[in-house]
């Protein structure tokens, strides 16, 4: 089951988790309360992130070869450890089939109005499991493979700029104040969410610690900077008013631009998207299965039953009119869970660290 | 106990072309000599074998034995099989064992160039029937001491003969251990061709890519051998099995290290763009049509529509129909004489392409798709991949029938989540993504990048430079 990766392979395992549906709304999310200031509030959640990354990194590199199932194991002993692993899988669960319900969504209002989300959740769930079942190796090669498509998006976004853009709405910097551009961060950080990977998939990256860090904040800036490119695109290509209407205004800075050959370049956009957005969703389930198993077969089992899971729950959320408080609840158990929970065994590990080292021995 | 003529005619069913040929020696012993007159030469047996044996004094025939390289034997089933692959068998009077000399007969063609995979410039050998002539023409061309050949035996009644080649330090040596292993335990009670031993030794009998390579040619045969692949050479099959290929190998062709490294370049580019159009344009194209027509200008679209508004079935359909004519008429054309797949080519791409449409069966835009795809998956230098890309089509149109754009995606994910899952002896098939292996790999995958940049030890002896703009300038 351990199968080793590399230092690239973490970087893209990474950086495809983070980078997904979030984005393609997040600059009208973040215009809200950060105006023409909100690409800074991208760069301040980056920090914050790099500080909880940090974290991460003094826990990794301190119990090398753990992943943080092992890891509460040994911090919380036996029972409560078991307890607590079972809490991280409901919430892997939970973030899978939130991001799937979002997932069809989206492609409900652009692509397919009619075709009914069961269908959709089951095509991309199947896919999911199809690559989530197989080991870390291999799902990082597929990771590396479509990332090719990151460049191709880029090339699209950047065909954007040939519309008006006004540089002005984005001058003064610093308009709206420290105040709203941390408020802007904190809604950020809720669609750059994924870094957490890193406590499960680094315990299998052959890498000294110097390497690791390395490696992770290269993901995290790159992350970072790939999403301040696109809120700095949509922030001088729409007035503020326009932006506050739109729902993914990523999708419709792209709609107006027509070519010789094709219109409607969104289309294609959202067409190459559902990749990095099925990659959020194969990270999640892989994170569910390691989240309570070790072993190959078990690991197996668990992906194909957390599929199951995760498609009962997306079909029903999906029915309902309004996630809004679903969302707000969701935003707590993250801060728990990613934040709260390691800083409590960075804590722990600092304060008693003999204990935990002798506990290891 | 020596082994009487009787015995052997009867291990050999009986069969009318075992001769045997009676002597007596000079100092007056008997002498049997047996062979198939099928399989053995009887000019050589004649002159190498009876005539010095008649001049042979008894006493030192023991040596004759010795210089003629003939085997020692008594057990019948070595001598029935070594009469099978052409050997004399001679038999002397009150003698424990019989002696087996070498006197094979080998008919074969002549070294020529493959049909199926022509290349405009370098080499036009290609490998021919026979298992010694294809050793050869590998050692020819590889003249080292790490050169290695393992012959196997294969096929309980065929007994074919299966040579395993590779070179001893390059191969990863569990690759080769496996490879051996997976050899030696196949089980066949006829074996004619490397297909045959690809369906043996494959891991992944679902998928629809090839896991291994087969090849006529030489020169790309040797080539892997250099990288560390296996080949497997097969008795009686001109094609050479390359073991472990990685999907990129498909893609490559000689020609492109035989022209300069820009147009060797622009090539390797072509033919992974044809691989993306072969699996997906018609998909598009029925995705377009029938869910985001919007994706197409007015201009553009307003032809497509005319073009379709007589068409009375949807475009899956269409595309469909096509593709299954395109496939009778490449499947009736190849086993024709010349001539008659001339005439195969008129009717199938004229009479047919023009009538349909005028018949509004199909539409002008679909036969342009169908054409440019059927196009694309003859770009592959290997025949068998365009298959597998066309096959791949089909699964692909039903999904953009089914759920537009979005059904492309899914599809295109699940293609490369397979090639990125299946493994040939170890080797991820999608290798270099995967365990990168540093840069370097990536030099001959999607261009093909100067012999001095992507050979190591191809550099330029110290006072010289190295480099796209300064090449034998001096520091």
């Amino acid at each position: 089951m351990n199968i080793s990766i590399t230092q690239r392979q973490l970087f893209f395992l990474i950086i495809k988790t983070q980078i997904g549906i979030g984005l393609l709304s997040l600059p009208s999310v973040i215009q809200d309360s950060a105006g023409g200031d909100a690409w800074i509030s991208v760069l301040g959640s980056g920090l914050v992130i790099q500080l909880l990354i940090l974290v991460y990194w003094r826990l990794c590199s301190q119990y090398p070869g753990m992943n943080l199932r092992e890891m509460s194991l040994l911090f919380f002993g036996k029972y409560a450890g078991k307890a607590v692993n079972f809490i991280y899988y409901c919430f892997f669960v939970v973030v899978a089939g939130y991001a799937c319900t979002l997932y069809v969504r989206l492609i409900k209002v652009w692509l397919l109005p009619l075709t009914p989300s069961w269908v959709l959740l089951l095509l991309i769930l199947a896919v999911g499991v199809y690559l989530a079942v197989e080991n870390l190796r291999v799902v990082a090669r597929f990771y590396e493979v479509a990332s090719i498509l990151l460049i191709i998006l880029l090339g699209i976004s950047l065909a954007s700029l040939s519309n008006e853009t006004h540089i002005s709405n984005i001058l003064p910097m610093g308009q709206s104040g420290m105040a709203h551009i941390a408020k802007g961060s904190e809604k950020t950080f809720f669609a750059m969410l994924g870094f957490e990977v890193i406590l499960y998939f680094a315990a299998q990256s052959k890498d000294t610690p110097r390497g690791l860090i390395r490696t992770i904040s290269f993901a995290n800036w790159f992350v970072t900077l790939f999403y301040a490119f696109f809120v700095f695109i949509c922030l001088i290509g729409f007035s503020q008013d326009a932006l506050s209407k739109v729902k993914e205004p990523v999708l419709f800075l792209l709609r107006g631009l027509t070519f010789q050959l094709f219109d409607r370049l969104d289309l294609i956009f959202l067409s190459i998207w559902i990749i990095p957005m099925s990659a959020t969703i194969v990270s999640y389930l892989c994170m569910a299965g390691k989240s309570l198993t070790k072993k190959r077969s078990a690991y197996q089992r668990m992906v194909w039953f957390s599929g199951t899971l995760v498609l009962v729950l997306a079909s029903y959320l999906s029915t309902r009119e309004s996630l809004d408080t679903f969302s707000k609840w969701m935003e707590y158990g993250y801060l728990v869970m990613i934040a709260a929970v390691p800083l409590l065994m960075w804590a722990m590990s600092f304060l008693f660290r003999s204990f935990y080292k002798r506990r290891l021995t | 106990m020596a082994v009487s003529y009787a015995q052997i005619k009867e291990y050999l069913s009986d069969s009318e072309d075992l001769k045997a040929q009676s002597l007596i020696l000079p100092n007056a012993a008997a002498c049997t000599i047996l062979y198939l007159e099928s399989m053995a030469n009887l000019e050589i047996i004649q002159s190498f074998i009876i005539q010095p044996l008649l001049e042979t004094p008894y006493h030192n025939i023991e040596q004759f034995a010795a210089a003629t390289g003939a085997q020692k034997s008594s057990d019948l089933e070595l001598i029935g099989h070594s009469l099978l692959d052409g050997y004399c068998v001679i038999r002397l009077e009150n003698h424990e064992n019989v002696y087996m000399i070498s006197a094979a007969q080998s008919y074969g063609r002549s070294i020529d160039e493959p049909m199926a995979e022509q290349i405009i410039k370098g080499s036009h050998e290609g490998f021919v029937e026979s298992l010694s002539t294809n050793l050869y023409l590998l050692r020819y061309r590889i003249k080292s001491p790490q050169f290695k050949v393992r012959y196997f035996t294969i096929g309980t009644l065929t007994n074919t003969k299966v040579a395993m080649v590779y070179m001893e330090k390059l191969a990863d040596p569990n690759i080769v251990m496996e490879c051996e292993n997976r050899l030696k335990s196949i089980n066949l009670t006829q074996l004619y061709s490397t297909g045959e031993i690809d369906e043996m030794l494959e891991e992944h009998p679902l998928s629809p890519f090839p896991q291994s390579l087969n090849t006529e040619r030489t020169d790309r045969a040797v080539s892997y051998l250099m990288e560390g692949k296996i080949n497997i050479l097969v008795d009686g099959s001109a094609t050479v099995l390359v073991l472990p290929i990685t999907f990129f190998s498909f893609y490559q062709s000689p020609d492109d290290y035989n022209s300069r490294w820009i147009i060797g370049s622009f090539y390797r580019l072509v033919r992974m763009i044809s691989f993306i159009l072969a699996i997906s344009l018609p998909a598009i194209y029925i995705a377009i049509v029938s869910y985001h027509s919007e994706v197409l200008p007015p201009g553009i679209l307003y032809s497509v529509k005319v073009s379709l508004t007589y068409v009375p079935f949807p475009p899956i359909v269409e595309a469909i129909a096509m593709q299954v004519i395109l496939e009778l008429l490449k499947e009736a054309a190849i086993r024709l004489p010349s001539p008659i797949s001339q005439t195969i080519g008129i009717v199938g791409g004229l009479v047919i392409g023009t009538a349909v449409v005028e018949a509004h069966l199909v539409s002008h835009t679909m036969i342009v798709v169908i054409g440019l795809t059927a196009i694309a998956s003859f770009a592959a230098p290997l025949n068998e991949f365009g298959t597998s890309l066309r096959i791949l089509g089909f699964p692909t149109m039903f999904a953009a029938a089914l759920f537009g754009f979005f059904g492309i995606s899914v599809m295109m994910m699940v293609i490369f989540i397979h090639l990125c899952k299946i493994e040939t002896l170890g080797v991820p098939y999608f290798a270099p993504f995967g365990p990168f292996h540093g840069k370097d790999s990536m030099k001959d995958i999607f261009l093909r990048l100067p012999v001095w940049k992507s050979q190591k030890n191809a550099q330029l002896p110290g006072p010289y430079k190295q480099s796209f703009t300064q090449r034998w300038k001096r520091h």
